[in-house]
C-alpha cells in the first residue's frame, strides 16, 4: 500500500511536467496550426543554457530568467520560418520544417555544448533542498514546487484564455480563422503571442526538470517530444483540457509500470494503453479539435 | 567486380532511394506517414533472427522480411486509417520509438548490441537494380491510372474527393500497406548489406534523411527522389572529415532553406511538362 502510494506520488509530479509540455504544444496546435516537433529540444537546450550561466555567474535567479527568456525567443524564432508555409497551407510541409529544426538543435546539443556530453546541475538545485519521508513514501521539495507551478500556470493560462481580451481573440482563431479574421482579429500578433506563451511553458518545463531529474542530454530532447506527442494523442489534438488529463493519466500509468515491471517497459506498456485508446476512441479522452 | 567501398555507397544509396518513395508515396495522398522507417526495422529484424538462428535460406528470408512488414502494416492500417492527418503524423513517430525500445528490451534478439554475423547476399546489386526498376515501374504506372488521380484528388480536396466517390480509408490502408512493404524492402536490403543490425539503425537520424531527399527532389513525381538521393549522399562523402560529422546539420539545414524558396522542391509537375516542351518527349 505505501509503495502504491508512493508510485503515485512520483506519477503525480511527472504528470504534470507531461500536462504543461502538451498544454504548450496544443496552444500552438490550436492557434496555428503547428505541431512543434522542435519543443522538446527547445526545452532541453534552454536547459543547457541554464547550466552554462550557473557555471559562470552562479546566481540562481539569473539562471532561472536565462531557460525562460532563451525558450521564448528560440520558440519565436521558429515562427517566422513556418509563416510563409502557413499561408500556403502547406501543413505536411510545417511538421517536417519543425522536425528539422529540432535535428538542428539536437546536433547542435551533441557537438557544441559540453563536447557532447551529459550535463548534471549541482545537488543543491536538484530535488529544491529539503526531503519529508513517511515510511517508503519520500517527498522531496522539488516535486511540491513541480504540483505548485504546474497548478500556477494552469490558473494564470485560464485566466489568460477565458478572462482577457487576447485569450478570447485566440480562442476565436482556434474556432474558425476565417470568421476571426472577417473581424478584426490581428492573426499575426495573436500568433505570435501563442509562441510567446508556449515559449514561456517551455522554459518553466526546463526549470521543472532541472529541479526533478537535474541531469540532461541531446537526447532528451526527442524524449521530451514523444512524452507531448503521447499525451496530445491520449487526451485529444488540440484540447488544452486533454492535455491536463493526458497527462496526469501517462504520468501515473508510467511509474505504475516502473514500479511493477521490470527492464525498461514504461514506454512501450504507456504507448501501448495509447493506442488502446485511439482503437475505441480516435478523437481522444477528451477529443480534440484537431 | 567494384570495390567494396563503392557497392557499400551504391547499396545505400538504393536503400534511402527505396525508403524515400515509401515516404512519398502517401505524400501524394496528403499524409505524412512515418511508417516506412519502423517496417524497415521490423523487416530487417525478422530477416536477420530467421536467417542468423533458426538458419532459414537467405532468399526465403529475404521475401519473409518484406512479407512481414507488409502483414505488419496492414495490421496496423486497421489503428491509423481513421486517423486524421496531425494524428497520423504523432503516431506514426511514436511507433517508431515504441519499436526501438522493444527491440532493446527483447534479449532474444539481442538487446542494445543487436544481432551480428547475418549472412550474406551473394548479387546485392543486382536484388538492388531489380528493386528499383519494379519499384519505378509501379510508381510510374500508378501516377497514369485511375487510383493515381484518385489519390491526387485526395491531396488536393479530401472532402471534394470523398464526395466524388473515392473511399477515402481504403486509399489510406492501401497505400500503407504498399508503403510499409517498399520500407521492409529496403529494410532487408540493408541488414543482408550490412550483416549486423541494431536498433539504433532505423530511427530519427534515417527519417530526417529520407525528408530531404523527398522535400529537395519534389514531392510531386518519383524522379526527384531517385535524382537527388544519389546526389545528397555523395556530396557529403567528399567533405573533410570535420564537416562530415555535421551532416544531420547540414541537411536539417538544407530541408529548411528549401522549404522556405522552394516547397515543392526541385523537379515539381512544372519543370516536367516544361521539359517535355523543350524536348518534344511526350507530355508527362
Amino acid at each position: 500500500m505505501e509503495a502504491l502510494i508512493a508510485y503515485l506520488e512520483a506519477g503525480l509530479v511527472s504528470g504534470s511536467i507531461y500536462s504543461l509540455i502538451a498544454i504548450g504544444m496544443n496552444l500552438l496546435l490550436v492557434v496555428s496550426d503547428v505541431i512543434l516537433f522542435a519543443y522538446g529540444e527547445i526545452v532541453v537546450i534552454s536547459m543547457y543554457l541554464c547550466w552554462l550561466i550557473l557555471k559562470l555567474s552562479g546566481n540562481y535567479l539569473l539562471a532561472f530568467f536565462g531557460a525562460l527568456g532563451s525558450s521564448v525567443i528560440l520558440t519565436l524564432l521558429v515562427e517566422p520560418l513556418l509563416r510563409g508555409l502557413r499561408e500556403k497551407r502547406l501543413v505536411v510541409e510545417t511538421l517536417v520544417m519543425t522536425i528539422a529544426v529540432g535535428m538542428i538543435l539536437t546536433e547542435i546539443m551533441a557537438h557544441f555544448l559540453n563536447a557532447g556530453l551529459p550535463i548534471a546541475f549541482p545537488p543543491s538545485v536538484v530535488g529544491g533542498g529539503g526531503e519529508a519521508s513517511f515510511g517508503l513514501i519520500k517527498i522531496a521539495a522539488a516535486d511540491v514546487y513541480v504540483i505548485l507551478a504546474t497548478l500556477a500556470l494552469l490558473v494564470s493560462l485560464y485566466y489568460f484564455l477565458f478572462k482577457t481580451k487576447q485569450g478570447k481573440a485566440l480562442r476565436a482563431i482556434s474556432y474558425n480563422i476565417q470568421v476571426a479574421r472577417l473581424l478584426g482579429i490581428p492573426l499575426q500578433k495573436a500568433t505570435s503571442i501563442s509562441f510567446i506563451i508556449a515559449g514561456l511553458m517551455s522554459g518553466v518545463t526546463a526549470a521543472l526538470f532541472i529541479v526533478t531529474i537535474g541531469v540532461a542530454s541531446p537526447e532528451l530532447g526527442a524524449h521530451v517530444t514523444f512524452k507531448g506527442m503521447a499525451v496530445m494523442l491520449l487526451g485529444g489534438m488540440g484540447s488544452l483540457k486533454g492535455g491536463v488529463v493526458g497527462g496526469y493519466i501517462l504520468g501515473i500509468i508510467e511509474c505504475l509500470v516502473r514500479g511493477y515491471f521490470i527492464g525498461d517497459w514504461a514506454d512501450a506498456i504507456a504507448m501501448g494503453c495509447i493506442m488502446i485508446i485511439i482503437i475505441l476512441r480516435p478523437g481522444g479522452i477528451i477529443g480534440g479539435a484537431r | 567486380m567494384l570495390p567494396i567501398y563503392a557497392e557499400n555507397l551504391l547499396v545505400t544509396v538504393t536503400v534511402f532511394i527505396l525508403l524515400s518513395w515509401a515516404f512519398y508515396l502517401p505524400l501524394r495522398g496528403g499524409q505524412l506517414f512515418n511508417g516506412p522507417v519502423f517496417c524497415a526495422a521490423l523487416s530487417g529484424y525478422f530477416a536477420a533472427y530467421v536467417t542468423k538462428v533458426l538458419g532459414w535460406p537467405v532468399p526465403i528470408g529475404f521475401v519473409g522480411g518484406v512479407l512481414f512488414s507488409g502483414i505488419c502494416s496492414f495490421g496496423l492500417s486497421f489503428i491509423l486509417a481513421p486517423l486524421t492527418m496531425f494524428q497520423m503524423a504523432v503516431v506514426t513517430i511514436a511507433l517508431i520509438f515504441i519499436v526501438q525500445t522493444t527491440f532493446r528490451n527483447l534479449e532474444f534478439l539481442g538487446g542494445v548490441i543487436g544481432m551480428s554475423g547475418i549472412p550474406g547476399i551473394e548479387n546485392i546489386l543486382i536484388v538492388c537494380a531489380v528493386s528499383i526498376v519494379v519499384c519505378v515501374v509501379f510508381l510510374n504506372r500508378l501516377d497514369k491510372s485511375r487510383w493515381g488521380r484518385a489519390m491526387e484528388a485526395v491531396e488536393r480536396d479530401r472532402d471534394m474527393a470523398s464526395a466524388m466517390g473515392v473511399d477515402i480509408t481504403k486509399m489510406s490502408v492501401v497505400l500503407q500497406i504498399v508503403s510499409g512493404t517498399m520500407g521492409g524492402l529496403a529494410g532487408v536490403i540493408y541488414t543482408f548489406n550490412l550483416g549486423t543490425v541494431h536498433p539504433e539503425i532505423f530511427g530519427f537520424g534515417q527519417l530526417l534523411y529520407c525528408y530531404t531527399i523527398v522535400f529537395v527532389g519534389g514531392r510531386d513525381t518519383p524522379w526527384g527522389t531517385l535524382i537527388f538521393a544519389p546526389i545528397l549522399w555523395l556530396i557529403p562523402e567528399f567533405f573533410p572529415k570535420a564537416i562530415a560529422e555535421f551532416r544531420n546539420v547540414v541537411f536539417g539545414a538544407i530541408i529548411i532553406i528549401f522549404l522556405l524558396f522552394r516547397p515543392k522542391g526541385v523537379i515539381d509537375k512544372t519543370l516536367i511538362s516544361a521539359l517535355g516542351r523543350t524536348f518534344r518527349f511526350r507530355k508527362a
